[in-house]
């Protein structure tokens, strides 16, 4: 799944829904919705990318995420030449990815149980601390209030499989409402 | 190969076509459309709503110590913008306050 798919938020949730025995569609969908957010941080890059050939460009997008997207715009918007920083930045990793994964894998047996280093706790403060990064001011408040409560009430009430895409949804529904940045 | 681990490949095969398309799809789609700004805020709406929507119910279900926990982690991502720092805050203070309750 690292290799494939690349995408931690997604493969973290599909983790939690797992086996796909009966929620193999909604896995499916959940990754979908999980990963809109990559339609719009290429379109952010045509900029730079318009400018190399397709099979140059269509590869190293497959490698693209949050944290090397935002370094290569970051790179791009200040001048930087080589739009080959978002090939480069993915492959490195891609490296770390698959690797630490691959270690998890071996030592994971030998963890015997993560709750008491707080293990389990990681995924959760990966996704808080990428959260504090997304913050661009009050104006986040309400979306985000909505679609935490929207999914702890789905998560609750619906159980296990619904409540990520609900929340999403519930949550961008508001989002899309807000008037200019504030 | 089991009929169940067929189901995971597959499963895990689509979930790789599902995202390379998003990642894909953003770029192709606008060498042929103009982002409006309303769809633009709505995807910029997303990645807040949905990660969200992933850590609420397990902050919620991690009592007390989820919420040091979290507390903690916000505190320090918003001082040092430093991912490691913060996961690592995180998982010092709720593996503390689970030992001291």
């Amino acid at each position: 799944m690292s290799s494939l798919v690349f995408a931690g938020a997604a493969q973290f949730s599909a983790i939690a829904l797992w086996p796909p025995a009966s929620a193999a569609l909604v896995i499916v969908f959940t990754t979908l919705v999980i990963n809109l957010r990559h339609l719009l941080m290429g379109a952010a890059l045509r900029p730079w990318l318009s400018r190399l050939r397709r099979r140059d460009v269509y590869p190293s997008l497959f490698l693209m995420n949050d944290e090397t997207w935002a370094l290569t715009l970051r790179e791009l918007s200040a001048g930087y030449r080589d739009a080959a920083f978002l090939a480069g930045s993915g492959v490195t990793i891609f490296v770390a990815w698959v690797g630490s994964t691959v270690l998890g894998r071996w030592t994971g047996t030998v963890v015997v149980e993560p709750e008491k280093v707080g293990l389990d706790f990681v995924f959760a403060a990966v996704f808080l601390t990428l959260l504090v990064g997304l913050w661009k001011g009050k104006g986040d408040l309400v979306p985000w209030l909505v679609a935490g409560a929207v999914a702890v009430l789905a998560s609750e009430t619906l159980g296990e499989n619904w409540y990520v895409v609900l929340g999403a949804i519930a949550g961008t529904a508001v989002g899309s409402f807000r008037r200019a940045e504030s | 190969m089991s009929p169940s681990d067929a189901l995971a490949f597959g499963t895990i095969v689509a979930m790789a076509a599902v995202t390379y398309a998003t990642r894909a799809g953003g770029f192709w789609l606008s060498t042929k459309f103009v982002l409006s700004a309303r769809l633009e805020r709505t995807l910029q709406a997303i990645p807040g709503a949905v990660l969200v929507s992933l850590v609420a119910p397990q902050i919620v279900d991690g009592g007390v110590a989820g919420a040091v926990a979290s507390a903690g982690t916000i505190a320090v991502a918003a001082r040092t913008k430093n991912l490691l720092a913060a996961v690592v805050t995180g998982a010092v203070l709720v593996s503390l306050v689970r030992l001291l309750s």
